[in-house]
């Protein structure tokens, strides 16, 4: 992703003489939420290694785009999308574990 | 959120000539991603996901028409993923019949 300094917060952080702090945002939380749901979750580990391990990338490229000084369009996208890988884990985890019979195939309230 | 004009043949030599590029690649994965969720039954299991991935790709389609290739981009980038969730919670819904 391409790094668009946000020029505006950039200048009110310097005038107002403190250390630049991420606003908390939003979209974010929610990625870390669901990621911390999929981790959390032992059948994910066991059974979605793979689609685990791309949500923490996605995850740690939201962060990253957090963390600097980059465009809060930016941010939200990426958290959006590692929002969504976190939630592809728990369902790839629910899918093969119901096809190994892990789990009954009772319908599940969603989130 | 546009560059100075003076800036952006820097800037477009500094992001890379991808995103400045029609992004038919994504859009392509983005299509196919909705189509394999859609064999999958996501209509019927998983609604919501697939309604998003394919609004979010007409957007997409808008933004190429405006030629805003980087907004294009991030929408098919968010469609794809909506597809690929689709199929897989369409996949859980086959598997519970």
């Amino acid at each position: 992703m391409i790094r668009r300094p946000s020029l505006l917060v950039a200048a009110m952080a310097i005038t107002a003489g403190c250390a630049f702090v991420p606003r908390t945002n939003l979209r974010l939380e929610e990625a870390r939420a669901a990621y911390r749901q999929a981790q959390a979750d032992p059948l994910v580990a066991e059974l979605a290694g793979n689609e685990l391990h791309a949500a923490a990338e996605a995850q740690d490229r939201a962060i990253a785009a957090s963390n600097s000084l980059d465009d809060p369009a930016v941010v939200d996208h990426l958290a959006y999308l590692a929002r969504q890988r976190a939630v592809i884990s728990r369902e790839t985890a629910r899918l093969i574990a119901t096809q190994r019979g892990l789990i009954a195939p009772t319908a599940v309230a969603r989130r | 959120m546009n560059p100075h004009p003076a800036f952006l043949p820097a800037a477009a030599w500094l992001a890379g000539c991808a995103v400045q590029a029609l992004p038919a690649e994504q859009l392509a994965a983005s299509e196919a991603a909705i189509a394999r969720a859609e064999r999958a039954g996501a209509a019927l299991y998983a609604t919501t996901e697939l309604n998003n991935a394919k609004e979010k790709l007409r957007l997409t389609r808008r933004w190429i028409e405006a030629r805003d290739y980087a907004p294009a981009r991030w929408l098919a980038e968010q469609a794809q993923i909506d597809a690929e969730l689709a199929e897989v919670k369409a996949r859980v819904g086959n598997s519970r019949r």
